[in-house]
């Protein structure tokens, strides 16, 4: 049951990780000629959907996962292991980040479809959250992998939340000067 | 643990976690515009439901096993505040969860298209259906420290 439970986790990162890579891809790709088309919006949707999807295979093979050790009475020891909660934490962050992106990016992306950047309204308005939920998604979805792959290091809890914070934070920055250099460049 | 107890233990999470799944559905469904009243009906009664089914399965594993298997297991281990904390603030802030599940099931039927029509009405549910989710989150993660204390 183990061994079936963690192929299906494994299921739900290639899902997950690569629907959010493609999905950061096609946005970047599409950003290029200044402006979103709707075939391009069509592909991202569906980028989308793969994201949801992963998500809840990882969520549900993830708690089966626990209930497993719980099942075997397997305790604090395991249980409360700071990778495994760092990993719980992210997944809770990648669900309210995706709410946000569902709540203002798509919108935003769907009122603006084949207006260039510099005349999309919703777009120009949206700017800091598309790029925010953007960056935070994608550093996430690689955190929470690395954190599977590797169980923290063997690090406190407050250690590795602490570089998560800060590989979101330099995510953040990074995403929304590309930001500004794009909405400036289609703004002229 | 027998069987049944096993059983009411994995049923009372997997339920309420696909419930979790559904009250997110009905939050999305909310950002639409417009909002599919149809599906929203569906989905908030499917959360709804599933809750209740949450609760009376983890509510006979809790009267009939919990209390006297596992809760002395976690009050004589090294995190006795599992108990004393996690689930004690479990107990009371899980019923929430279906009653306000439930209002979001009877608002949108009762005032169904009236739902796009109305904006503050439509923000109001979306907060409501948002209060949803992240209460059933943070019991979810309430359920793992608990089960995490038991050895």
């Amino acid at each position: 049951m183990y061994e079936i439970l963690v192929t299906i986790h494994i299921i739900g990162v290639a899902l997950g990780v690569g629907g959010a890579t493609v999905s950061d891809l096609l946005f970047f790709k599409s950003a290029k000629d200044g402006k979103i088309e709707e075939y391009e919006f069509g592909f991202m949707k569906i980028a989308s959907k793969i994201v949801w999807a992963g998500f809840a295979v990882l969520v549900f093979s993830g708690v089966s996962l626990f209930i497993l050790a719980r099942l075997k009475l397997l305790g604090p020891r395991v249980m409360y292991n700071p990778g495994i909660w760092a990993h719980i934490i992210a997944a809770a962050v990648i669900l309210f980040n995706g709410l946000a992106m569902h709540w203002k990016v798509f919108p935003a992306f769907e009122a603006s479809l084949g207006i260039p950047f510099g005349k999309a309204e919703q777009i120009l308005k949206n700017r800091k959250i598309i790029f925010t939920t953007g960056a935070i998604s994608i550093t996430s979805w690689y955190f929470a992998l690395v954190l599977g792959a590797t169980r923290g290091f063997g690090l406190p809890l407050s250690w590795i939340l602490a570089a998560y914070v800060f590989a979101v934070v330099c995510a953040v920055i990074v995403a929304n000067v590309i930001g500004k250099f794009l909405m400036n460049k289609f703004k002229q | 643990m027998g069987i049944l107890f096993q059983n009411l233990l994995i049923g009372h999470i997997l339920l309420g976690l696909t419930g979790i799944v559904f009250s997110t559905l009905v939050l999305v469904g909310f950002f639409k515009k417009p909002a599919n009243v149809k599906f929203l009906k569906i989905t908030s009664l499917s959360a709804f439901l599933l809750y209740l089914a949450s609760w009376v399965a983890g509510g006979y594993y809790y009267v009939e096993y919990y209390g006297g298997k596992v809760k002395p297991l976690i009050k004589a281990g090294p995190y006795p505040f599992a108990h004393g904390i996690f689930m004690e603030a479990k107990e009371h802030i899980f019923l929430f969860i279906p009653i306000l599940a439930g209002v979001v099931f009877l608002a949108t039927c009762l005032l169904g298209d009236k739902i796009n029509q109305e904006p503050k009405v439509k923000n109001a549910l979306t907060v409501l259906a948002f209060i949803v989710v992240f209460l059933g989150v943070l019991i979810t993660a309430l359920g793992m420290l608990i089960s995490g204390a038991a050895k």
